[in-house]
Formats: C-alpha cells, structure tokens, sequence
C-alpha cells in the first residue's frame, strides 16, 4: 500500500553536480521543464494561423491573454504594460504547472514550497526594487500609515513591516497548501477504493463509492488549479500596484 | 380617423426606438469605458481562502522575525513574544483590508485617498 504522501517524493532522474552544490536533474525539474515547454508550443502552434476569425485553439489562446491583459489593466492600470510579459508568463507557468500535476503518474511542481517560495521571493523582491527605483527613500513612506495618533507610528510601523514581510509567505503558502491538500486527498480517497476493492464480498461493491468522490474530486482539483493560478497572479498585480503607486 | 391613430402609433414607436437605441449606447458605453476586472466567477471562492491564512500567516511571520532578531541580538524571547503579538495584529489588519475592499495596500487608506481616486479604481478587486 502506498502512503498518500509518496506522490510528493522527489526522485533524482539525472545526478548533477556543481561547485559542490546538487543541482539534480529531478522529476519536479522535469515537470517544470514540460509546463514550460508545453505552454510554449500551444501558445505557438495556437496562435500560428492568426486568423482574424479565431479557431478553437486560437481563441483559447487569445483568451488567456486577454483575461491576464485585463487583469494587469483593471489592476495595475497603463503603468503596468511593461510587466504584463512577466505577469503572463508566471499565470500561464502556473497554471500549466498545476494542470499537468492532474494527470495520473506526473508530479505536481507547485505543491513543493520551495517552488512556490522562490516564485513569491522573486515577486517580493523584484516589486520592492520597483517601489525603491520608482520612489526612492520616498518608498519607505508605505510603511507609515497616514493620519494615526503620533504615539501609535512606532507600532504602527512595526505591524506594516510585518504584514509586508507576510506577503511572499501567505503567496507561496496558499499556492502550495492548496495543491498538497488537494492532491492528498485524491489519494486517500484512491487508496480507500484500492482497500475496499481488495476486502472482497459486499465491500468491494462499495468501493464504488469513493471512486465516484474520485471524480467530483478530480473536477474540483481543476477548478483549484485554475483559481490558484488565477489568485496568485491577481496578487502579484496588486503588489505591483502598490509598488508603482505610493499611497 | 384611423390614419391619425396609425401614424401616431407609429410615432410612438419610433420614439421609443430610439430611447432604446440611446439606453443600449449609454449601458455598451459603460461598458466599453470600464475595462472587466479578469474577474474569475468565483472570486468569492478566492477571498475566502485567503482570509484564513493572512491571520495565521501574519502570526508566523512576527513569531519568525522576532526569533531571528533574539538570536541575533541575545534578547531570547523579548523581540518573539512582542512581535508575534504585532504580527497577530499585523494579520487582523491585513484580514480587515481584504475583506473591507483595501486589498493589502500598506498604510491606512484614508477617506480623502479613497475620494481623490477614480471611482473605477475602487470597484475592481
């Protein structure tokens, strides 16, 4: 029987070494390789007929940029052109990354911390460098909140830097908690139908059971998926938005 | 008689026509002006996960900097025990802005901020 957690395993395909640091080809550098390269090709092959009237695939491509071009627009506003690339790229990574984690045997990328970490770290730390060369000093006004009793500033100060600092945590926290709970629990559930299955007699007709919970399961992963995808890049843009706009 | 009623009719139907013409242009203008936020249908789904973990998280990360300060500076615990009470607080305000519509923009958002922006601003999370 296999644990529900054996799923989250890294496994070293090719062993690299460089300047005495492992930097392993693994299954998870695999499967960020092929969300990379497969949301490449269909964005190219998509796109390829640039048809005035799309096809199927043509649209479905438009569509993902226009939901992320809207995005970045609503909220970031005409500032923010020169980082949609950057923002396209990390909504389709991630939405690619938590898709292909679906399909049975692969190996889901973004339910490792490290992964989801290094993706908010860049975010935090590139979105402060905005705000720095942006602003200047002027940056650490943020932390200051306007119109509070005098007395209050210094604790006032301390909690804004503290939520600040909570950002690339909460970020790289909800994307991964999410796709470990999700993907665990779809395991349970297949464990259970494989137990039951093996009990014999009346049990085994009940595994029906937790193998139609499979399903419904396996639909609302999707929909966790896109909505994860969809939440961390949403927030990357308010990020920016406050970065580029000083209050 | 009849004539008059006719054209009358027509008259009214016409006019109303064009109100309904003028209505579509003012609501499709609205429409064109404001661009969609990329809404998701269930955005409500979104705010609600996030609620939970901007209290915990604000929590561990005023717990984590106030260990780091301790080791650093030999205060064990004074520096954690303040800042995982800051950062709880931290966290309450951070729930309060999401859920208030002031997203997680730092500093106090006062009214006279809220009124100087542009109303389109404000609407779209």
């Amino acid at each position: 029987m296999h644990s529900p957690v054996e799923q989250f395993t890294i496994k070293t395909l090719f062993a690299l070494n460089l300047l005495g640091f492992d930097i392993s080809f693994t299954n998870s550098s695999l499967f960020m390789l092929l969300a990379v390269v497969l949301s490449t090709l269909f964005l190219v092959l998509a796109m390829r007929p640039a048809a005035l009237v799309p096809g199927r695939l043509q649209g479905a491509a438009e569509m993902m940029y226009e939901f992320v071009a809207d995005m970045v627009r609503a909220n970031v506003g005409s500032e923010g052109r020169p980082y949609f690339p950057f923002v396209f790229t990390l909504f389709v990574f991630i939405l690619f990354s938590n898709m292909l984690g679906l399909i049975p045997y692969s190996y889901t990328t973004t339910s490792q911390i490290v992964v989801t970490f290094v993706l908010a770290a860049v975010i935090f730390i590139g979105v402060t460098l905005i705000g720095l060369i942006k602003h200047g000093l002027h940056f650490f006004s943020f932390f200051v909140p306007s119109g509070a009793p005098k007395a209050l500033i210094p604790f006032l100060v301390v909690i804004e830097v503290i939520s600040y600092f909570v950002r690339p945590v909460s970020l790289s926290v909800r994307l991964f908690a999410n796709m470990l709970a999700g993907h665990t629990m779809l395991k349970v559930f297949a464990g259970l139908a494989v137990m039951l299955t093996g009990a014999g007699g009346i049990f085994a007709v009940g595994s029906v059971l937790p193998l139609a919970a499979i399903i419904g399961l396996t639909g609302l992963e999707m929909l966790v998926a896109a909505l994860q995808a969809y939440v961390f890049t949403i927030l990357t843009c308010m990020y920016l938005n406050d970065a580029l706009h000083l209050h | 008689m009849i004539l008059g009623d006719n054209s009358n009719h027509r008259q009214d139907g016409n006019s109303s026509l064009a109100d309904r013409i003028k209505q579509a242009e003012q609501s499709a203008k609205g429409r064109i002006d404001k661009p969609p936020a990329g809404h998701m249908p269930v955005a409500g789904l979104a705010l609600a996960g996030r609620v939970a973990l901007e209290l915990v998280a604000g929590v561990v990360v005023g717990g984590f900097l106030g260990w780091m300060l301790d080791r650093w500076l030999g205060t064990t615990p004074g520096f954690m025990l303040g800042l995982f009470f800051l950062g709880a607080a931290a966290g309450m305000m951070n729930v309060w802005r999401l859920v208030t519509g002031r997203n997680m923009k730092a500093g106090y958002f006062e009214e006279h901020r809220d009124a100087d922006k542009d109303p389109d601003e404000k609407g779209n999370r």
